[in-house]
């Protein structure tokens, strides 16, 4: 049983690291692509809005990326039975959806 | 037009460089960089400077995650104070008079310096016994110590105590707006006794999660100008990916005598605030 525990809290220590490893790469790449992008446009065309737009639509996909990462990475643990730290990612959503709310309420 | 977007760019790569390394969000060189050097106003750098902190986490989480060197259990457990502080923070804001907490803080980070550089020869913490809550959730961790040549295996201890100061660091930065990063990294090396370089990753892995919620509030409300943010936000994200090849290359101990002077820097920005308003 000890062994068993112990080959357990082995595998699970391996294999915490990188659950959003994809969506960390998409999200950074994708974000800072966009965002790019429209300075470009800002830079050429300086008086189109579309440049404005294009960077603001990557910032907020850039704002989506921990958010996501968090609900990944809740998932991964609730996939390994790991309930503690699942519900623990579910209280830093619930923490942030507060901090958002309140946030613009002020 | 040109000029001015590529000196904003150019300042962002030396902020994403520093904040990556020291798990910081840069806002230390963002805001007085922005204001100072290009005659922002303050309102619109500081939410650049909110908006470029996700871009240093992304950018330096991509490398650190590689390396093993961020423990996603400890961040996902402190994240929990982190926000719950943050929203506090929010909460109780106007309550407090601002100066007296930049002083207390001010006097606190000044402090954490001195120990910071009593400790400046320190690799790694030794003799770390794990408490309850670091066994219980398996907190511990091990990485490839690039600088050293080795794994590194190292327990975690005063998991409570460090998820206190932890709430304390979100509220702390709601209310003050900087100094988040700093507290996270002196929580997790002085009071839970993690390695630096841990220490250091964890922290820029978890800053992009409390600025989520700050800058989508900042976005919504229309004060971030693309004309700036943009420029940052690309800027920090490129410095964020060098500065973490530097640091998975460097001793703990060069880490240390590196946060110091940051640390005097955050502790004198929060006592002339103090002192001055």
């Amino acid at each position: 049983m000890a062994e068993f525990q112990d080959t357990a809290a082995h595998e699970r220590e391996q294999s915490s690291p990188v659950p959003a490893m994809g969506l960390l790469w998409a999200g950074t790449f994708g974000s800072a692509g966009l965002i790019g992008l429209g300075v470009m446009v800002m830079l050429t065309a300086p008086s189109s809005t579309l440049g404005p737009t294009l960077t603001v639509m990557g910032l907020i996909a850039q704002v989506a990326v921990p958010v996501l990462r968090v609900v990944v990475d809740g998932w991964e643990f609730a996939r390994r039975g790991e309930r503690p730290l699942a519900l623990l990612s579910l209280a830093v959503l619930i923490a942030l959806g507060l901090g958002m709310a309140v946030g613009a309420a002020h | 037009m040109v000029t001015t977007i590529l000196a904003y760019f150019l300042v962002a790569i030396l902020a994403g460089i520093i904040g990556s390394m020291l798990g910081l969000g840069g806002g230390i060189i963002i805001v007085p960089a922005l204001t100072l050097l290009f005659g922002v106003e303050i309102h619109t750098a500081v939410a650049a400077s909110v908006v470029s902190v996700i871009a240093t986490s992304m950018g330096a989480s991509l490398r650190y995650l590689k390396e093993g060197l961020i423990n996603t259990r400890v961040a996902m457990l402190l994240q929990v104070g982190a926000t719950l502080g943050a929203v506090s923070g929010a909460v109780v804001e106007g309550l407090l008079d601002p100066h007296i907490l930049y002083l207390m803080f001010g006097g606190l980070m000044a402090y954490s310096a001195y120990s910071m550089y009593q400790a400046r020869r320190l690799e790694l913490p030794q003799n770390v016994e794990p408490d309850a809550v670091s066994r219980r959730l398996a907190l511990q961790g091990s990485y490839y110590d690039q600088a050293l040549g080795r794994v590194v295996d190292y327990q975690i201890t005063r998991t409570l105590p460090g998820l206190a100061v932890m709430y304390l660091s979100g509220a702390i930065s709601g209310l003050l707006g900087i100094g988040g990063g700093a507290f996270k990294v002196l929580a997790m090396d002085q009071v839970m006794r993690m390695p630096i370089k841990v220490s250091s990753a964890t922290s820029a892995y978890m800053i992009g999660v409390t600025a989520a919620a700050g800058s989508i509030v900042y976005l919504l409300r229309g004060d971030v100008v693309p004309q700036i943010a943009g420029p940052v936000a690309l800027g920090v994200l490129a410095g964020a990916m060098l500065g973490t090849l530097l640091m998975v290359r460097m001793r703990g101990s060069t880490l240390r005598k590196l946060f110091i002077p940051v640390l005097l820097v955050i502790a004198v920005q929060m006592l002339v605030k103090g002192v001055g308003g």
